[in-house]
């Protein structure tokens, strides 16, 4: 009896040992396998297209807020390139306006979706800022272009559920709308309110740093429309870039250094409030 | 081996197949290639064309526009800033000449706290009123000679 007993153990003591081989060996058939895979598709050529390989740049953006004169040229190029939908509401890049009256402490902000400035432009497709401040005593003011910082630690990617947002190997933060679910858990995450929601596609919308244009030799469109080269983009990679000089020749900052994020859009020109 | 056992063996192998194979019919070809996302939309996002096409493209037609432009004050402001993307342009059409000069011109140059001081700007009113600017000022070479200063 305890003979037997002993037998049955050391039968399933053998039995799980087995197991655990055949596990193993299977794990290593798999990753031996999904490892070829994976050789096979970047031996075939550049990627993501013929001529470009998202290897060899690293994309990063500079806002000199010193410069921007807040004619809006920027948000109408972004929404005619990219198709984003003709309301104020939604955009990929924006322009904040604060305004420091004489005797008070915060400062007033105001972008081109304020009912003001909708108004000032005539409808909600044209985009100005309205002279509202013209006659108040202004203590200081200026112009803060946003957009998606691109972070190397983009919170919005940890949270999709479903591995539809994603950082390139080149620096861009971008959503597959063929598998974003709509859930907006990332427009949530985004610190910096980067994102909006397409509600006639169900899907979310962010700045790509016109990712079909970067990766043909363009700006983006925002930097391309600029007037007074406010917006500065370039390879990071690239000693030479127009976005390495910005960032050698001038104190840089980031948006919000506190949560983390590590964005590579750098800021000159702005003040304590600004985040 | 006893039944019972036979069968956990045979139900647990047909839950792993199931598992497998729904994993491998729901998971797109490329998820997981690159990292935990569809490395195909990466070419797909890429493959968009530009609309806007810069100053390089309208030079090929508007050489002349182009060679007064490039010299003057406005230089940095490119064609499709005023003139609207090319797109296909000219295949699809005329881009449009904008006729609210005031409405433009002062987009950029209206007197507005927030502006750096750098940026010349006027009052409207005080300027020119409801006057289009284009009565003055040639947009592609803004200064006036007769101000004293060169258009540079």
């Amino acid at each position: 009896m305890k003979n037997k007993t002993h037998k049955t153990a050391s039968g399933r003591r053998v039995f799980l040992g087995k197991l655990g081989k055949v596990a193993v060996y299977a794990g290593a058939l798999l990753g031996a396998a999904r490892g070829l895979a994976k050789g096979e598709s970047s031996a075939a050529g550049s990627f993501p297209t013929a001529d470009y390989d998202w290897t060899k740049h690293r994309w990063g953006y500079g806002v000199d807020a010193t410069r921007c004169i807040g004619c809006l040229r920027c948000v109408e190029a972004c929404k005619i390139e990219n198709g984003v939908s003709n309301d104020a509401h939604h955009f990929r890049t924006w322009v904040e306006r604060y305004v420091y009256l004489k005797g008070e402490d915060k400062p007033r902000i105001d972008s081109h979706s304020d009912p003001q400035n909708i108004a000032a432009a005539g409808s909600q497709g044209e985009y100005r800022f309205d002279n509202r401040y013209k006659d108040a005593e202004v203590e200081k003011a200026f112009f803060v272009p946003k957009l998606c910082n691109h972070c190397e630690h983009p919170s919005c990617v940890q949270v999709c559920p479903v591995g539809a947002t994603f950082k390139t190997k080149d620096g861009a933060v971008l959503i597959d709308h063929t598998y974003c679910i709509g859930c907006q858990y990332c427009v949530q995450a985004c610190p910096y309110g980067a994102r909006t929601f397409n509600y006639e596609q169900q899907v979310t919308d962010k700045c790509t740093w016109c990712y079909h244009r970067i990766t043909k030799g363009l700006q983006p469109a925002c930097v391309e429309v600029c007037p007074v080269n406010a917006r500065i983009f370039g390879d990071l990679m690239d000693p030479g870039s127009a976005i390495r000089k910005f960032i050698r020749e001038n104190r840089v900052q980031v948006l919000k250094p506190e949560t983390g994020n590590a964005p590579t859009c750098f800021y000159i020109g702005i003040d304590k409030e600004v985040s | 081996m006893p039944k019972h056992i036979v069968r956990l063996i045979m139900s647990l192998g047909i839950v792993i197949l199931l598992v497998i194979g729904s994993k491998a019919l729901f998971t797109a070809d490329s998820f997981g290639v690159y990292g935990h996302y569809r490395a195909n939309a990466v070419p797909e996002i890429a493959s968009d064309t530009p609309k806007y096409k810069g100053p390089d493209y309208c030079q090929l037609c508007h050489s002349e526009r182009h060679a007064t432009w490039s010299a003057h004050r406005h230089g940095k402001v490119k064609c499709e800033v005023c003139h609207g993307p090319a797109g296909e342009h000219p295949a699809t059409g005329k881009l449009p000449i904008p006729s609210d000069t005031v409405k433009l011109c002062s987009t950029c140059h209206e007197a507005m706290p927030a502006r750096p001081a750098a940026q010349p700007q006027i009052v409207v009113s005080q300027h020119s009123g409801t006057q289009a600017c284009i009565a003055c000022h040639n947009p592609h070479a803004p200064r006036i000679a007769s101000s004293g200063g060169s258009d540079r």
